[in-house]
This record gives C-alpha cells, structure tokens and sequence, in this order.
C-alpha cells in the first residue's frame, strides 16, 4: 500500500480545488499551476509537486479543465490547462460550500459553554 | 494498432509534460544561483517519485473498452488463480448445471428442430395433414399421412413447393442385416429433392414411379452398396431378392444421401411398389387409406404462408373424390425428424417437466455459487474497502466482478458443453437398437447449440454474480478497511439471504430427489410386479410370414405344424401361437356386451388378443372358469371368447360370465367360455385393461408369433424350433427371442426415466449438500469470536453446538417443508408413469426429506466441532 503521502496533509479535495482557483484566473501550464498555488497560499501548502499531475489528469478526465499544447515563456512546448465552465461552476460550488463550513466550524468552534 | 498507437501518445505526452515541469524548476534554481547539479537534485527531490506519480495518472486513465475488458479479464483470472478451490468448485458447479441443461436441449434440438440431414434445408418443408370428420378413412403410421391419390393430387396441382412422397418399410432379403432391409419408399422426386446425386447409375424415372406393381427397382444407400455388395462398379442391372420378389438395381445415391427421416434407409425402392412391402394389405389402391408422408421443396418465389394458404385448399380438394365429409388441416412445418403437430403437443408437457427438472440443478448449481461468492466476497471486503477508498468507481469494481462471474460461467459453460455431449450420446445409446434402429440424429453442437450453452452460461453468471457483488459495494467501506480479518458486525439483512438461499436449495434439491425416488420406486414396483402371466422361460419366435408372400392357409399350415411338433419335446410345457408380442405391443377395442333380451351395454375399451390352442398354458396364465382354447376352436368357426377376471367381475359382478355373450367386431356375437386371471401391461401411462382373448383364425396368422412355455432348455428349444421352420419353409428366417427381451424392452422407458431422475437428484443432492456445507462452514468460520467468547465465559460446549446447528440448520427445514410441497405436485405430474406407486408416497417422502436433513446436519457439524475444538484465546486473539 502506498505510505502516507504529503497529499494526506491537505483535506481531500482541495488539491482540487486549488488547481480549479488557480486555472480560473487564465490558462496556465502544470508548472505555472505549481507556482500559483504556493503564491496564492503563500507557501502554506507544502505538497509534493509530482502529486499535482495526478490531480490534473483527474479534473481533466472530468472535463473540469480541458488542455492544449502551447509555447512557454521559455519558447517550449508545454500543455496549458484552462478552465471549463462546467469547471467554473464547480469551482463556484466548492467555495460556497467550503464557505459555509468554514463559517459553521467557527461558530462551533467560537461556541462558549454558556451556548452549549 | 490504433490503441497501442494512442497508448504510446499518452505515454509520450505525459513523459514531456512532467519533463517540462522538472526542467522549468531546474531553470528556476539555476536562476536563483545553484550549480545546475544542484538544481537538478532539488527539483527532483521536490517533484517526488516521477515513476509512482506517472503509475497515479496510468492508473486513472480511461481505457478503451476493450483494453477495459482484457484488463479486467486479466484481473479475473489472478483473482480466480489465488482461490483454486473456490474457482473449481464454483466451476463444476456450473458445468454440472449447464451440462444437463444443454443435454436435454440437445436431444431435444436434435429430434424436433435441427435442420434435416439434406441439401440446402433451409428450403425444406415437412407437410402434415390430418383430416377430421365422418367418413372413414384409415390411417397408416402418423394420423398426418395422405394416400397416393391424395399425394397426386396435391403434387400436380402444388405451385408454391415441390412435393415429394416417403414411407418406411421393412423388406425380408438374405441380403440384409438380420435377413430385413430398411427400405424408404419414394416418389421419384424425393432423391433429388433433397439433393442427393447417383454415385453409379440413375434414380427413378417418373415412369418407375408412376404405376403401381410395375416395377421393381432399388436404389441403394452408398453404406449398402459398400456393406452388402462390397461396392462393387458393375452392381447396376443386377438383381437382388426382396419379399421374394427380384428387384433390378439402377443405382446408388452419394454417401450423404441419408434420406429426410430419423431412421437411415438401407434400400429406396418407388411408393408405387407398396403392396409388395405389406402383401395383403394392398395400401396405394385405398383412396381413404394415408400411409404417405410429405416433403416439399418451397420454391424460390414463395414463402411460408403461400404454401399454407395452398396446400390448405389442396388438401381438402384431394379429399372430395373419396373423403367428401372430411375436413382437412394441413400444417407446413420446417424440416425436422419428429415435428408433427401431434409430438409438439403431447410432448411439451413432458419436455417442460423434464426442462424444470434440469433447471432445477441449475439453479441449485447457481445458488452454490453465490453462496461461494458471498462467502468470498466478505473475505475481500478489505480489498474492496481499499479500492474503493483509493478512488476506484463503484461501477467499475461491479464490472470487476461480473467480468469474473462471466469468467467463472464462461469456462463452466464449455466445460458443461463438453459434458452434455457425453450425457446427451449416453441417453441416445441406452435406447436399444431395435427400438430406433439405425437412426442418424446428429447430437454435435451446431451454432444454435453453441449460442443457447452461452447464453445459459452467462445469464447464469450474471444471476450468480450480481447479487453478491451489489451486496460488496453497497457496504460501508470504513469498518472493513479497520479490521484485519474483513469481517464485519453481522448486520440484520445479510444473514437472510444466505438462509433464503440455503431454503431454496433444500426446497429444490428435496422436490428433485422425491421425485427421481418416485420413478426408482416405480421402477422397482414394475421389476417385481406380478405380471400374471410368465415373464421368463417363454420363447417367441417371429417370422415375416407376410412379406415372404404366404397366403394365410400356407401360414396356418407352418405355424399349426411348428406347434404342433414343439408340444410333444422334452421340457417344453405347451407351445401356442398370438398376434400381439407380449409386453411390447397391445391391441384395443371398443366391446360391448349383449344380455340374454337382447339389449347391449355402451361401448368400453378393451385390451384384446388372438391366441392360439394352449395359450394360457404357454404364457401360465390360470384358467379361473371355464376352459381356454383348444385346436378345435381354431379350426372351428364357433364365436367365442375368454375373458380375464377384471372383465369377469367390471361387467358381470357376481353373475357367472360363463355362457353370456360380448361384442368386439361388429356383428360377431361372442359366448364367453372361460375366465383368466388378470395379465398386467408394462406400458408407461397405461392402466390395468380388461381383456378380451379369442381364437387365432384366418388371415391373422400372417401377423402370428409362436410362444413356447419351457422348463429353462432355452438354447435347445431355439435351436429346435428353427431347425423345425427350416425344415418346412429352408429360405423362411425365423427369430427367436427370450420374452425377458420383451420385458426389458417395455420397461426401457422407465429404465431411461428412473435412471435420469436418479441421475438429476443425485446430482442436485451433491451440489446443495457441497453448497450446504461451504456454507455453514462459512457461517460458523464468522462466528469462531463469539463461540470462542462464549467458551471462554464458560458456556456449555453442547449448547453452544446446539446453537450453532439450529441456526444452520433452520434454513434448510423450512426448504425441506416447502419442498415436500412442490414433490408433492411433481409426484402429481408424474402420477401417469408410476405404476401405482401413490405421488405422496409416505416411504419415499420421508426417506428422502431425513437423507436431505442428515446431510445437512453432516455438513454443519464438521465446522461446527472445529470451531468448538479451537481454543478460545486464540479466536479472540486473532483480531
């Protein structure tokens, strides 16, 4: 069975997520990806970066993100995810849900014994 | 091609998708100052495994659906190969099923429906025409055969198909096996018809075939050709001597050419010959006589219902010469051996007890498998836990498991073709050569059979395999994947459809087993009935006196001279003569008695007989009243009658017989002058006849055989009585046979029944009992914690045995008591066939319920002590 990957570090799901967040803002390559997501997290999120690919191959297979082969900046050949809307609305989705759970873990977590 | 292509694709793209992401990270600490070295370790450190992340998204990636279904096969047959035992069993379980299954279909599918044996049968018809109504008319063979102007008629008149005349007959030539010839007569446009070619010389011409008596001429099969004339090139013109009559031979048919019909024919010879096949009943002369079979060739512009429509008006038209009151049904069938309208419908039902009866095994076979399944299935609960939470689709697994269903059934399947054959040719070769003669069903598998064996099989699979694999994925995954041994809390609804499977199989196993008791039981009965008369020490000696061309005085003289002469050797208790061959086959009649005023009885059915002098003597039947017959009577013109005592005591109650008078032949008055002792029949079906003998006189001498009651010198009174006819007749062939032989040939078809019934159950037995004990086995393995928690606390170890077998066992009696139920109702169905045994018969009932309940109790045991054996701690411990 495989070990613990530094994945488990993250809730499932929200590799996920990230990766939608990231894609929404425009196409980027998988290594863009990367980089957005340690700049919007503010580094917060240490994952293995080879487990980032899966998780693209899985949104893709979801037709949550559709891909395309283009030039880097470095004038290579690289594969660009953008978002589809069918990806947009997931996104949309997961961060109202997300939100809402958020706002109840802290309430319930803010909850003084006189509430209880 | 295309997919490996793709496959390298996806390969290639994600090898340069993971190679740009680690390059850009190597650019990046390169620019951030590392040594190119460095940057490569960092990057590759940070990156992770490539090839286990490259094995994530394999893993994830959709497949064709064939490279779906190979990995899944593949998978299957792993999964099959770690668990031998559970794949053997689960295998042999179903090919037992699937073998008697495809057994019975193929025996049917190879009297009623397969293709004839002919050229491009697709285009064959078999027409049938019954007629009903109030003129006379006889019938010869099936109630579905025309007479020659009938067959005439339609032939000339028929624009939508060819027709073609057949009939079979038996012909007497030294040439022949056992001194007879199979001869099919024919139209002359039945060999062609069915596409068969002259290897030496021609077939008939219309003319051979056009006036009745004219001319006698033979085709031969390519076997007799080969067989009887050593295929010798210059047989055309020769002549061969059949019912004494010399034939000329104009030629051979190609060896293919095995005729429309079950029974292979040894000689063609042309319909119009017919009343030299059967002298003295002269057929082709009749016009309200059928005897005539018909075979059409559909013509290429017409189809099914034109012919129909057709031959309907043309069957009745034929009939307004000679048959005006008569109305004809004229049915086309497809070309099969035995696909009259009669067969198919008396047939069904025993065909449908005997499918049920197949089914039957089937499904025990079945539920032994999803019993082995579930069993299995909790054992891979873990692995399923696992799968499953690592992402695997739900669908997916359930695909995963039916695929290796259908791999079990698959395999099952040919397996239990393989065996079928061997059941089916076992079946064809118990029935005795003289009951079917040299017939030519062809029992190998064709397509049709192929595709109905895979069929079952993969319903079968798919009945097997979908409920335990729902079951698996319906689960809740977490309790599994924490406990090691992938057991979980038995919950409420699991353990009754184990129980209700066990219930079934009991139920079903114990309505097979009563009833193949039934039929032993029968047959058992039947074996050791009281006949009333002697089945052993009797010798029967038959000649075809007919078609050796006797006149019935000529056949008189022979038969009184034989008679008389056997009476007086040493150890031989009388000798006499009867038109029916005893057990085997029976003459009916419609009686009527005629009181003293004259008034008569309704008509009744009858047995009846025609006996020579000392005939009750021969047979040792006790004369009651009266007397039998003597030599006088046959030679008299008196009008008398024996009776048997079910006659005696139905018609005349406790008033003397003797002297009263009964009718069997319009217009013959007989005196009844002696009463015999009640004889039984051996026919399947048949109820005890009253009987009706009187004497042999005129023209039934032609059909006689000659009865020889001995002390046990069989050899010596066989040889005697051949050597007897030879001395009067040198070219008459006589045969003589024990009438043990006859016994045994009436008890054939019960023989066959009880030995299959015996067979299905015996089988249907081993499988629930095998299905029982996997099961309990199982279910006890499941429990070892609890039992070993209960001995640990001190419970008694009987009780606890005691708990383990009732609930074990419960299932298994309550299937027991529906199943005495559905026995009961089989045994109903069979009622015909049991020679009196009742259908609830107490014996067999109680027998076969408490062997079912012993075996049960066997197969629960044995885990039930094991468990108990075991020492508690380590039940515990093995958590």
């Amino acid at each position: 069975m495989a070990s613990r990957d530094n994945d488990a570090e993250l809730l499932p799901g929200t590799l996920e997520m990230l990766i939608l967040k990231a894609v929404s803002l425009g196409p980027l390559h998988g290594y863009g990806i990367l980089l957005r997501i340690e700049q919007i997290s503010g580094g917060a999120l240490a994952i293995e970066q080879g487990a980032l690919y899966p998780a693209l191959y899985r949104l893709q297979r979801q037709r949550l993100v559709a891909t395309a082969w283009g030039t880097s900046d470095s004038n290579r050949r690289a594969k660009y995810y953008r978002l589809t809307t069918a990806g947009r609305k997931r996104l949309r989705e997961e961060t109202e849900w997300w939100e809402r759970l958020v706002a109840a873990m802290g309430t319930a977590l803010r909850a003084t014994s006189e509430e209880v | 091609m295309w997919r490996l292509f793709r496959r390298d694709r996806f390969e290639r793209d994600m090898d340069e998708e993971l190679a740009f992401h680690l390059q850009s990270r190597i650019d990046d600490h390169v620019r951030r100052g590392l040594s190119p070295a460095d940057a490569e370790r960092r990057a590759r450190l940070e990156f992770g495994g490539v090839d286990k992340y490259k094995e994530q998204i394999r893993d994830g990636r959709p497949l064709g659906p064939l490279e779906d279904l190979g990995r899944d096969l593949t998978y299957a047959w792993r999964s099959l190969r770690r668990t031998p035992v559970f794949a053997l069993t689960a295998i042999i379980a179903i090919a037992l099923g699937v073998a008697v299954n495809t057994g019975l279909v193929t025996l049917v599918y190879a009297l009623v429906l397969r293709p004839l044996p002919v050229k491009d049968p697709g285009t064959i018809r078999n027409v049938f025409m019954a007629t009903h109504g109030s003129d006379h008319r006889g019938t010869f063979g099936t109630p579905y055969v025309v007479s020659y102007a009938e067959f005439l008629y339609m032939r000339s008149h028929a624009r939508t198909a060819e027709l073609a005349a057949i009939a079979e007959a038996s012909l007497s030539c030294a040439c022949g096996m056992n001194g007879t010839l199979a001869a099919q007569l024919v139209s002359d446009n039945l060999l062609p018809l069915i596409g068969a070619t002259p290897v030496v010389g021609r077939f008939f011409t219309p003319q051979e075939a056009a006036t009745p008596g004219a001319t006698p001429v033979v085709v031969l099969s390519w076997t007799t050709w080969q067989q009887r004339f050593g295929g010798a090139a210059d047989v055309v013109g020769r002549t061969v001597v059949m019912n004494r009559t010399p034939f000329t031979i104009v030629g051979v048919a190609d060896e293919r050419a095995t005729g429309p019909l079950v029974r292979r024919p040894d000689v063609w010879v042309p319909y119009t010959m017919q009343a030299l096949t059967r002298p003295g009943e002269v057929l082709i002369s009749k016009p309200t006589v059928g005897w005539i079979q018909m075979i059409a060739r559909r013509k290429p512009d017409a189809n099914d219902a034109a012919m129909r429509a057709e031959l309907a008006v043309l069957g009745q038209q034929s009939l307004l010469p000679h048959n005006p009151h008569r109305t004809a049904i004229v049915t086309v069938a497809p070309g099969a051996f035995l696909n009259y309208p009669m067969i198919m419908s008396n047939g069904a039902p025993v065909m449908a007890l005997l499918f049920v009866a197949v089914s039957f095994v089937l499904l025990i076979a079945c539920a032994n498998v999803v019993n082995m399944l579930l069993a299995r299935g909790f054992a891979r609960r873990r692995e399923i836990a696992i799968r499953l939470a690592m992402g695997a689709g739900r669908m997916r697994l359930l695909r995963q498991f039916l695929t290796e269903s259908a791999l079990v059934g698959l395999i099952g399947g040919t397996v239990g073709l393989a065996l079928s054959q061997i059941a089916a040719r076992m079946v064809v070769a118990s029935i005795p050569a003289d009951q079917i003669g040299a017939h030519q069903l062809d029992l190998s598998p064709d397509w049709r059979i192929l595709a109905y064996t895979l069929a079952v099989s993969f319903i079968t699979s798919l009945v097997f395999g979908i409920v335990p694999a729902l079951r698996l994925l319906r689960t809740d995954l977490m309790p599994s994947v924490k406990t090691d041994r992938g057991d979980l809390p038995t919950s409420r609804r699991r353990v009754p459809l184990q129980s209700v499977l066990i219930a079934t199989q009991a139920t079903v196993s114990l309505a097979l087993l009563v009833n193949a008791g039934l039929l032993v039981r029968a047959f058992d009965r039947a074996v050791r009935m009281d006949l009333g008369q002697s089945a052993r020490n009797v010798l029967i000696a038959s000649m075809n006196l007919r078609q050796e061309q006797y006149t019935a005085e000529r056949a008189e003289r022979l038969l009184t001279d034989v008679r008389d002469n056997a009476s007086r050797w040493p150890g031989v208790i009388a000798a006499s003569m009867t038109t029916t061959d005893p057990f085997v086959s029976a003459c009916g009649m419609v009686a009527t008695t005629i009181e003293a005023t004259g008034s008569r009885s309704p008509g009744f059915q009858v047995a009846c007989d025609r006996v020579g002098p000392d005939y009750f003597q021969a047979l040792r039947i006790p004369i009651l009243r009266g007397r039998g017959f003597t030599g006088d009577d046959i030679r008299s013109v008196s009008a008398i009658a024996v009776i048997d005592e079910w006659l005696a005591r139905e018609r005349f109650g406790d008033r003397n017989p003797l002297g009263q008078h009964i009718e069997i032949e319009r217009g013959r008055d007989l005196e009844i002058v002696g009463v015999v002792a009640p004889t039984q029949v051996l026919q399947l079906g048949t109820t005890k006849a009253p009987k009706v003998y009187t004497p042999l006189r005129g023209g039934s001498f032609l059909e006689a055989k000659m009865l020889v009651g001995h002390h046990g010198a069989t050899e010596a009174v066989a040889s005697a009585l051949r050597q007897r006819a030879a001395e009067l007749d040198p070219s008459l062939v006589v045969s003589v046979k024990p009438i043990e032989q006859n016994v045994s040939t009436a008890l054939m078809p019960l023989r066959i029944l009880a030995g299959a019934g015996a067979a299905l159950g015996g089988l249907g037995l081993v499988l629930a009992c095998t299905g029982l004990y996997g099961v309990v086995a199982f279910t006890v393995s499941r429990r070892q914690r609890e039992i070993g928690i209960r001995v640990a606390l001190g419970a008694d170890r009987s009780s606890v045995l005691r708990m383990i077998l009732g609930h074990g066992l419960r299932p298994v009696v309550a299937g027991c008591a529906i199943g005495l139920l559905l026995a009961a109702g089989g045994g109903h169905l069979i009622r015909a066939l049991l020679f009196g045994v009742s259908p609830i018969d107490p014996i067999t009932f109680a027998t076969t319920a408490l062997g079912l309940l012993g075996a049960a109790t066997l197969a629960a045991i044995v885990p039930a002590l094991a468990a108990l054996r075991l020492d508690p701690m380590i039940a515990l411990r093995d958590e």
